[in-house]
């Protein structure tokens, strides 16, 4: 049978982990779904650190929480109720609160080459090496924007990568601007501090961009273009990616109101445009994870009623997010768009190239032309290319909001639960 | 901890447990690991290892369409690529 409504937290990362473990601490019962194996999200996936293996803990042993692990929301329903399939099995849950904690992805813009064996996401890369993958001895280029940059190459340098180059595409004085932001946040600024002095061997180049991958003899060159100036450099990986973008994919899908930065919401509640729906940590904008651990707090304090806590809770979040709009701002905005050829793919799944979809006018004439975004990444990387080199908006998103097996769907066959489509503009 | 035996396109791999499909995959080539063939026949391999891309998208013991960077390796799994093998 399917559970009674509770509270359901979508997103085991640190943000709905906390949110999860306070709403469960002040007595009431917990649903948390994720996609993964393993809880922590991405930040902390696999992570030894006594705060991540703290909460693991608490999540998986709390008699309030009940964890759904490598499980994803197929389709939202109405009445507040959600399509989620589980590894061998499906369900319909209804909940009395929803906190969307999906996080965020990289934003991974094609270039020529990109979809070479050998190219990856930059804070792909670090999971993949988090969870096993040999890295001793390989060359690595990373190049791209953004805070992420700098951890991961200090992770592939421990784990025995041998750095090539590092390629940021803002120059020096934003990168200051960046780092006298740091200054009121003094994790972040150790954080910074930690990684930085092993990659001062690695030649690095600031103001420079990533605008061509091609096969070499063995691996891959990059070419890289800083001002007028072109240069290369080989390596065996090419690590990309352009700051992160929220998964609000879901959010939409319920209906929230959602901006290019995150889904919009209150900020001493964060209550989103529908009833009973919140939104908390990097979807609700990048923010980093002393962000997504105070919004964690301050939905469940909201949620329980525990109004003493509330006035603190919510600074703890003002002040987190001030950090928030500091990153936007030096790294929210993406670049202007690398020359593609005609031949270069943009919708990777079904191989839909830059020509067959330049003639297009909107997202929906490409994908009913093309096929773009229909692949089973359902545009989660095609639809924000698209964006940024068309300026193309997605004018809905529809569910499945995953490939989902059929027998997960039968499951709306038996009663009337269609699923809810809602168009945002 | 004790290796676990994973069958990879057929080959018997012995593993550490605990490491994601994908990791498996990979400490198995030196060469840039191929996942799948597209559409028009080309290689790709894994994109973004937290399930959004699809590119890392494997047969697991007979179930089509797995990502291999959102699952952990058991014993006796059963990995199948669809790198083409023998030309295509």
């Amino acid at each position: 049978m399917n559970p009674p409504a509770t509270v359901v937290v979508v997103g085991a990362g640190p943000a709905g982990m906390r949110a999860a473990s306070e709403i469960a601490d002040a007595g009431q019962p917990v649903l948390i779904i994720d996609d993964n194996p393993h809880v922590g999200g991405q930040i902390w996936r696999t992570l030894p650190t006594t705060p991540a293996q703290h909460a693991a803990h608490h999540l998986h042993t709390h008699p309030n929480i009940q964890l759904w692990s490598q499980s994803s929301v197929i389709a939202p329903l109405p009445q507040q109720r959600l399509l989620v399939e589980r590894p061998t099995s499906a369900a319909i849950v209804s909940y009395t609160h929803l906190i969307i904690a999906t996080g965020a992805r990289e934003r991974l813009l094609p270039l020529p080459g990109w979809t070479l064996p050998g190219v990856m996401g930059i804070g792909g890369l670090q999971a993949l090496v988090k969870t096993g993958m040999p890295i001793a001895g390989k060359r690595v280029l990373i190049a791209g924007s953004g805070p992420l940059i700098w951890p991961v190459a200090h992770t592939l340098r421990t784990h025995g990568a041998h750095i090539v180059a590092i390629a940021e595409r803002q120059p020096l004085h934003r990168l200051a601007r960046f780092a006298v932001g740091l200054i009121g946040h003094p994790s972040k600024l150790t954080q910074a501090l930690t990684s930085m002095p092993g990659l001062v061997t690695s030649p690095l180049h600031l103001g420079t961009r990533i605008t061509a991958i091609t096969t070499a003899t063995h691996g891959l060159t990059a070419t890289l273009q800083q001002s007028q100036r072109e240069f290369h450099y080989d390596a065996d990986m090419v690590a990309i990616g352009d700051h992160l973008v929220p998964n609000y994919e879901l959010a939409v899908a319920v209906g929230c109101r959602t901006t290019p930065t995150g889904i919009l919401t209150d900020p001493d509640t964060l209550a989103t445009s529908c009833p009973n729906v919140y939104a908390i940590g990097e979807a609700r904008g990048v923010g980093g994870i002393e962000c997504a651990l105070a919004e964690g707090t301050l939905v469940a304090l909201q949620i329980t009623q525990h109004h003493q806590r509330l006035p603190a809770a919510r600074r703890a979040v003002r002040h987190e997010r001030a950090f928030a709009t500091h990153l936007a701002r030096i790294f929210g905005d993406p670049p202007a768009p690398v020359p593609l050829s005609a031949d270069t793919i943009v919708c990777r799944c079904e191989d839909v190239t830059h020509a067959q979809l330049q003639p297009h006018t909107s997202w929906r004439a490409a994908k009913l032309q093309t096929r773009c975004g229909m692949g089973p990444c359902q545009g989660r990387v095609c639809g924000v290319a698209c964006e940024h080199l068309y300026g193309w908006g997605q004018d809905a998103i529809r569910p499945p909001l995953r490939p989902a097996r059929v027998s997960t769907l039968a499951l709306l066959a038996s009663t009337d639960h269609t699923p809810c489509v809602h168009v945002t503009t | 901890m004790n290796p676990i035996i994973i069958t990879i396109d057929d080959t018997p791999v012995a593993c550490p447990p605990d490491i994601s499909v994908l990791a498996a995959l990979l400490r198995r080539t030196h060469q840039p690991l191929v996942t799948r063939t597209t559409v028009q026949g080309a290689p790709r391999g894994p994109l973004c290892a937290m399930g959004v891309c699809y590119e890392c998208r494997v047969t697991i013991n007979d179930r089509p369409h797995q990502l291999a960077c959102q699952q952990t390796v058991q014993a006796g799994m059963r990995i199948t690529t669809t790198t083409p093998r023998g030309g295509k």
